[in-house]
C-alpha cells in the first residue's frame, strides 16, 4: 500500500492523473522492480531527460503492465515528438479506464494528436485478431478492431488468429491528418469429414443438440482436432462416430446405422415359401425375422401357390405376427389369354401345379400329360405326341394340339407338329406349372389350337435371385445336366435364363416284323440307335411392362423303328428339330378401363432329317426343312364396365422361308419355297352380370394366302347355381390349317403334293359341372361331343402299284364324331399332400356322312372300322404324401391306358386285320424333398414300376403297326440353388 | 464349402454323362447273286458295320460271306463276317454281268395309307 501511495503521488507530481495504481498484486520482486524502474521513470521526466524517463516507464510496464504507465509512456513520447508511439500509448492506456476525468484526458490528448499522425483503423473478421505491421518479428500491434498511429507510409498489415490462416493485406498508404481503414478476413483453418454410409441420416458435430450440418452423405468441414460426429435418423439407433480431424485433410468416415427393429413372425401353413420383405428375401416360412421399424411389404410366395403381399408396421423392439393361408394359384392364362379362375374359364380346364412338377420330376411334357383326365400319349421312338379325347392320329406329329410356352405357340410351320418330348426342351426345371385346356382354342391361337391347348407358364418375375446347378437321369438312359441364374436389377426389372443339356444311349427295340430281313446282328432288334442329344437355352427379361423371352431347343434324335423304308437297326437314320423364337410383349396399363398387348415374335425351326436306305432307294436321303416366320400381335381389353370386358385384336405373320428339299445320294430330288402370310382378327365378349353368372362370346377369322379363310367362334356360359357348385355350357368351333408339308411335299418314296387342301374342322359341345366339398377338394363330371370335318389324311393315289408307291394327302370325306364322359375327384396340393383320380371314357367314330342325323344316331361309316390310336378307357390316379415334411415327400402315379386300334382302319377284302393293343397299367413312384439349408432337392424314383409292357399305334410310315413304350426306368435327378 | 463340394460333383457328373458317346453302326446292305437263275436279289442287310458308313454309290464290287456271292455298290470297309471278292473272278463277272444286265431275282414291295 505504501508504494501504491508513493506511485501515485509521483505521478500527480508530473501532472498526470492517476488511478489506483495496479491493483492486482504482484509478485513482491517483480513489482518492486517495476516501481523501482517507474520512480526512475518519473524522476527523469521531471529532469525533462525524456529519453531516460522513457527507457525506465517502458522497462516497469514490461514487468508489470500497467495503463496509467502506459499513459506516462504516451505522454513521454509526445515530448519527444514520437507522436505516433504516443497515440498508441495513449490508447492502451484506454483500454479498461472507468475513471471519466482520465479517459476525458485521454480522448483530448488522442484528439489534439489526431492531427499530427497517420491513422490506420484495423479490423479484422472474426475480432480479436492481433496485429502485425510489415513483419511478425516486430511484434504485434495488438488486438484488433483498433486504429494504428502510424508515421506516414506503406504498410502491409498481417492479422493472426488461433484456429485460423493468418491474412496479411495489400500494401496501404497512410498519411498525417488522414485516417484510413483496412478489414481483414480470416479463413478458419478446417479438416474435412467425408461421411459415406447411414445415407439420410443427419450429421452433428460433438454434441447430440448441436446444429444440424448436412445430410449423410455428405462432407463435413471440421476445425482439427478430436471430434464425435452424431448421426441421427428416424428408425434407426443414434450413433456416434469419432474422428480425427487433421487441418486442410480429408479424413474418410464410414457410418453404418443400426436399425431399430421389431420382430416379426411369419407364419405359413406351407413350409419353406419365400418370405420377402420390401422385394428383398429375408427366409423361409416359419421364420422370425428383425424387421426395421416403420412400414413395410411382406410378400410371401411359393411356386404353386398364389402370393400373398400383406404391409406391416413394425415398432421397435415389439413383435408382430403374420399368420398367412397360401392358396394354390388355380388361375388359367391359356383359356382366355388372361389370367382368371379355372372356375370362370370358358374351357375345360387341368393345371398341373408346381408341386406335383417338384414332386414327380416328369421328364418330359408328355410325361406330364400322362394320366391326365382325357389326355393320352404315344412315343413312335422318334416324336412323342399328344392326343386329346379320342383323338389322336398315328404319325400326327400331334398336330392338332396346340404347345404355348407362355402363350407363346411353340408348334413348327411345317407340319404344324407339337412338341412334347426332349423336342420341346431338355427338362421342365423352368416351368411353374402346365395349363392343359380341351377342346377348341382357334379363337385365341388360330391354327392348331384343334382338340387341345397345352401352356407352360415358366418362371415368373416373382423367382427369387440364385443360382442353380442339377444333374438327372430319366427314361431310356437319359442323363442331363443344367444351370440356371436369376438376377433382379431393380423391383420391376430383372432376367433369368437357363442352360440345360442331355443325352441318351436310347433302349434296344424288338421289333418282329424285322427279324426275317434284319443283319445275323441285328435280328431284329435294334440296338444302339435309339438315342439322342439335346440342348436348350431359354429365358426371360423384364423391364417395367416390357418383357421378351426367348428359347432355343435342338433335338438330335436317332430312329430305331425302320420308319420310311429305312434300313432297320441302321445308325445312320436319326432327324434333328432345331426350334427357336423370341418373342417380345408390351403391356401397359392405359388405364383403368383399357389394357393393351402388343407382341412382336421371330421364330425359327430347322428339320434336318437322314434316313438310311438301300443303295437301290438312293442311299442316304437328307430331307430337310427351314422356316422363318415374324409376326405381330395387338390386342385391346376395354373394360367400359365392371360385369362387361371386351377383347379385341388382329394378329399377322410373314412366312418369310419355307424351304424344303430332299435328296440322296444319287442328288437332290425336291426343292421348293413356299412363303406364306396368314393374319387373323378376333372379338371376344366377356359379360358378367353377377356372381352367378358369365356369358363368353367371340369369333376369331383367320385367313391364309396357302388355302383361304376360316372364321371360328366360341361361346360359353358358366352357371355358378350355389356357392361351389360351377356348371360350364361350352361350344366352339376349330381348325387346323393344311400344313406346307400335306399341301407340297413331293419327297423321295412316292409322296405326291396335294396342292389344295381345305382346312379341317372341329365342332365342340360341353357341358362340366365341378362341386367344391371344401376350399381343397373338388369333384368334377362333364359330357361332350366333339364332330371333325375335313379331315387331312395320307391317300394312296390310283396309280399307286405294291412295288411304285403314289400317295398324297387329302381331305377325306369321312367325318369323325366323339362323344365322351369324364369324371375327376381331385384334392388340391397342401402341405405335401395331394390326390386325385380321373376316368374319362370317349368313342370315337367315323361317322357314316356329315349329315345331323348320322352323328346323332353316330351312325359309323361303313367302308371304315375303328378309329385308330383313340383309347376309350383312361384313368389316372395320383396321390402325395409327406413322410419327412418337405424332406422326403413320397408321389405316386397310377395311370390306365385303355386299348388303342391300330392303324388298319379300312375295310376291303385282303386289308390287314385291325387289332387292339392291350391296356396298360403304369405306376410311377417318385420319392423327392428338399434341404433348404443347403438350397438342394432331390428326386429319386421309378416310372413304369411293374414293367408294363405296352404299346401304341403307328403310322403308315412303319413296317410294324406298334411300338413298344418305355418299360421300366429310373429317374433321379439332384439340384443346388445357391 | 460343402455346398462347393456338392456343385463340383454335379458338374462332374454332367461331364462324365456328356463323356458317355456310344459307337455308332450302319447296315451293310448287298444284292445275293443266284448263280442258277444268274440273276441278284434285290439289296438286303448283310451285316452292320461300325462307322457312320462313306456312302452308297460307289462302283459295284463283289464280296462273299456265308459261301455266297454279293454285288453292291455300298462303299468300303466290308463287314467284318464278309470278305472281298476280286473283279476278275468268275463268280463276280457273273454276278456284275446280272447287275448291268438288271437281272432281278425278285421284288420289294413297299405298303403306304392308312386312315
Amino acid at each position: 500500500m505504501t508504494r501504491s501511495l508513493r506511485r501515485r503521488a509521483t505521478a500527480l507530481l508530473l501532472g498526470f492523473v492517476t488511478l489506483g495504481l495496479a491493483s492486482s498484486a504482484h509478485a513482491d520482486d517483480v513489482a518492486d522492480e517495476a516501481d523501482h524502474l517507474f520512480t526512475l521513470g518519473a524522476e527523469r521526466y521531471q529532469d525533462k531527460d525524456y529519453k531516460g524517463a522513457l527507457e525506465h516507464f517502458l522497462a516497469s510496464n514490461r514487468l508489470v503492465r500497467n495503463r496509467n504507465v502506459m499513459f506516462n509512456i504516451a505522454r513521454t513520447h509526445e515530448h519527444l515528438r514520437q507522436l505516433p508511439d504516443a497515440y498508441r500509448y495513449y490508447q492502451r492506456s484506454l483500454d479498461g479506464e472507468t475513471d471519466g476525468a482520465v479517459k476525458q484526458r485521454t480522448r483530448e490528448a488522442l484528439s489534439r494528436l489526431a492531427a499530427s499522425v497517420a491513422l490506420l483503423e484495423v479490423k479484422t473478421e472474426p475480432a480479436g485478431a492481433l496485429v502485425y505491421l510489415n513483419r511478425k518479428d516486430l511484434g504485434d500491434r495488438g488486438a484488433a478492431p483498433q486504429s494504428l498511429a502510424l508515421v506516414p507510409g506503406t504498410y502491409t498489415v498481417i492479422a493472426s488468429l488461433p484456429g485460423y490462416d493468418e491474412v496479411t493485406s495489400a500494401p496501404i498508404e497512410v498519411r498525417v491528418g488522414a485516417e484510413k481503414s483496412v478489414t481483414l478476413r480470416l479463413t478458419r483453418v478446417v479438416g474435412t469429414v467425408r461421411v459415406t454410409g447411414a445415407e439420410g441420416a443427419t450429421v452433428r458435430i460433438d454434441a447430440d443438440d448441436a446444429p444440424v450440418v448436412c445430410t449423410a452423405p455428405c462432407d463435413v468441414p471440421t476445425p482439427p482436432g478430436q471430434h464425435t460426429l452424431v448421426f441421427t435418423q428416424p428408425g434407426f439407433r443414434q450413433t456416434r462416430v469419432g474422428v480425427h480431424v487433421r487441418a486442410n485433410m480429408l479424413t474418410p468416415l464410414r457410418a453404418e446405422l443400426e436399425p431399430e427393429t421389431g420382430s416379426l413372425v411369419v407364419n405359413a401353413d406351407e413350409r419353406d415359401a419365400v418370405i420377402q420383405i420390401d422385394g428383398r428375401t429375408q427366409g423361409f416360412t416359419p421364420a422370425v425375422l428383425a424387421v426395421p421399424v416403420g412400414v413395410h411389404e411382406v410378400r410371401v410366395t411359393l411356386r404353386g401357390f398364389k402370393p400373398v403381399t400383406r404391409r406391416v408396421e413394425m415398432v421397435a423392439n415389439a413383435q408382430t405376427d403374420l399368420d398367412l393361408q397360401l392358396v394354390t394359384a388355380d388361375s388359367v392364362e391359356a383359356a382366355s389369354r388372361t389370367a382368371e379362375a379355372v372356375e370362370d374359364a370358358p374351357a375345360s380346364v387341368t393345371l398341373i401345379p408346381a408341386p406335383e412338377l417338384r414332386a414327380m420330376r416328369y421328364p418330359t411334357l408328355a410325361e406330364a400329360l400322362r394320366g391326365v383326365r382325357g389326355v393320352f400319349v404315344s412315343d413312335d421312338r422318334g416324336y412323342k405326341s399328344v392326343g386329346f379325347r379320342g383323338f389322336g392320329r398315328p404319325g400326327d406329329y400331334g398336330n392338332r394340339v396346340l404347345v404355348l410356352v407362355d402363350g407363346m405357340p411353340t408348334n413348327d410351320d411345317w407340319i404344324w407338329s407339337s412338341y412334347v418330348g426332349y423336342d420341346l426342351r431338355t427338362d421342365l426345371e423352368d416351368v411353374e406349372r402346365i395349363e392343359v385346356v380341351r377342346g377348341p382354342g382357334s379363337i385365341l391361337y388360330g391354327t392348331g389350337a384343334f382338340s387341345g391347348v397345352v401352356n407352360l407358364v415358366m418362371s415368373g418375375r416373382d423367382t427369387p435371385d440364385g443360382r442353380e446347378v442339377g444333374v438327372s437321369v430319366a427314361e431310356d438312359g437319359v442323363a442331363r445336366a443344367r444351370a440356371r441364374i436369376t438376377q433382379h436389377f431393380t423391383s420391376d426389372s430383372g432376367v433369368w435364363t437357363s442352360v440345360a443339356a442331355g443325352r441318351s444311349a436310347g433302349r434296344d427295340v424288338f421289333v418282329p416284323e424285322y427279324v426275317p430281313d434284319s443283319p445275323p446282328s441285328v435280328n431284329g432288334t435294334a440296338r444302339g440307335v435309339d438315342g439322342f442329344a439335346v440342348g436348350t437355352w431359354s429365358g426371360r427379361v423384364w423391364w417395367k411392362s416390357l418383357t421378351a423371352q426367348w428359347s432355343v431347343n435342338h433335338h438330335d434324335k436317332h430312329l430305331p423303328g425302320g420308319q420310311f423304308n429305312t434300313l432297320f437297326g441302321d445308325g445312320r437314320t436319326h432327324q434333328a428339330d432345331t426350334r427357336a423364337f423370341l418373342e417380345a410383349k408390351l403391356e401397359p396399363k392405359i388405364g383403368d378401363q383399357l389394357d393393351s398387348i402388343t407382341r412382336a415374335y421371330v421364330n425359327h425351326y430347322a428339320y434336318r432329317g437322314f434316313f438310311a436306305a438301300s443303295p437301290a432307294d438312293g442311299g442316304v436321303e437328307r430331307d430337310t426343312f427351314n422356316g422363318t416366320w415374324v409376326g405381330a400381335e395387338q390386342r385391346l381389353v376395354w373394360k367400359p364396365l365392371d360385369a362387361l370386358r371386351i377383347t379385341v385384336g388382329g394378329e399377322l405373320q410373314r412366312h418369310l422361308l419355307v424351304r424344303q428339299t430332299v435328296s440322296d445320294e444319287t442328288g437332290p430330288i425336291s426343292n421348293d419355297d413356299h412363303p406364306f402370310t396368314q393374319g387373323a382378327g378376333y372379338a371376344i365378349s366377356d359379360i358378367t352380370p353377377g356372381k352367378a353368372l358369365k356369358i363368353s362370346a367371340g369369333a376369331r377369322f383367320d385367313s391364309y394366302s396357302t388355302f383361304g379363310s376360316s372364321l371360328n367362334p366360341r361361346a360359353a356360359i358358366i352357371v355358378k347355381p350355389y356357392d361351389g357348385g360351377n356348371l360350364k355350357i361350352l361350344g366352339g368351333k376349330a381348325f387346323r390349317a393344311p400344313s406346307i408339308y400335306e399341301l407340297y411335299n413331293t419327297g423321295g418314296g412316292g409322296q405326291v403334293a396335294a396342292g389344295s387342301l381345305e382346312p379341317e374342322n372341329l365342332y365342340s359341345l360341353e357341358l362340366e359341372y365341378s362341386h367344391r366339398f371344401s376350399r381343397n377338394v373338388v369333384g368334377l363330371v362333364s359330357t361332350y361331343a366333339n364332330y371333325i370335318e375335313n379331315l387331312i389324311a395320307l391317300r394312296d393315289l390310283p396309280n399307286a402299284t405294291p412295288t411304285v408307291p403314289s400317295y398324297a394327302y387329302g381331305n377325306t370325306g369321312s367325318p369323325v364324331g366323339t362323344l365322351g364322359v369324364e369324371g375327376e375327384l381331385r384334392r388340391d396340393w397342401k402341405e405335401g399332400w395331394m390326390v386325385s383320380a380321373s376316368y374319362s371314357f370317349q368313342k370315337s367314330r367315323y361317322l357314316r356322312s356329315g349329315s345331323i342325323g348320322d352323328f346323332v344316331a353316330f351312325e359309323k361309316a361303313p367302308e371304315l372300322r375303328e378309329v385308330p390310336n383313340s383309347p376309350s378307357h383312361l384313368v389316372g390316379i395320383k396321390g402325395g404324401v409327406p413322410i419327412l415334411g418337405r424332406a422326403l415327400l413320397l408321389t405316386n402315379r397310377i395311370s390306365v391306358e385303355g386299348p388303342r386300334h391300330d392303324r388298319n382302319d379300312r375295310e376291303g377284302v385282303g386289308l390287314p386285320e385291325q387289332r387292339e393293343t392291350p391296356p396298360a397299367l403304369l405306376w410311377d413312384i417318385v420319392f423327392s424333398g428338399q434341404e433348404s439349408r443347403w438350397g438342394l432337392s432331390y428326386a429319386i424314383g421309378v416310372y413304369n414300376a411293374f414293367d408294363a409292357r405296352w404299346t401304341v399305334p403307328v403310322s403308315a410310315e412303319f413296317r410294324q403297326t406298334t411300338m413298344p413304350q418305355a418299360g421300366r426306368t429310373l429317374l433321379a435327378s439332384g439340384a443346388i440353388t445357391f | 464349402m460343402r455346398r462347393a463340394l456338392l456343385v463340383g460333383l454335379l458338374v462332374l457328373v454332367a461331364a462324365c454323362v456328356a463323356a458317355c458317346v456310344g459307337e455308332e453302326e450302319y447296315v451293310y446292305s448287298a444284292r445275293r447273286y443266284d448263280a442258277r437263275a444268274e440273276c441278284l436279289d434285290p439289296y438286303a442287310p448283310v451285316e452292320t458295320v461300325p462307322g457312320e458308313g462313306a456312302g452308297s454309290q460307289c462302283p459295284a464290287s463283289c464280296l462273299t460271306t456265308g459261301g455266297e456271292v454279293y454285288v453292291t455298290s455300298m462303299c468300303p470297309p466290308l463287314p467284318g463276317i464278309a470278305s472281298a471278292v476280286p473283279a476278275g473272278t468268275r463268280e463276280c463277272q457273273a454276278a456284275l454281268a446280272a447287275l448291268k444286265g438288271g437281272r432281278t431275282c425278285g421284288a420289294a414291295s413297299a405298303e403306304r395309307g392308312g386312315g
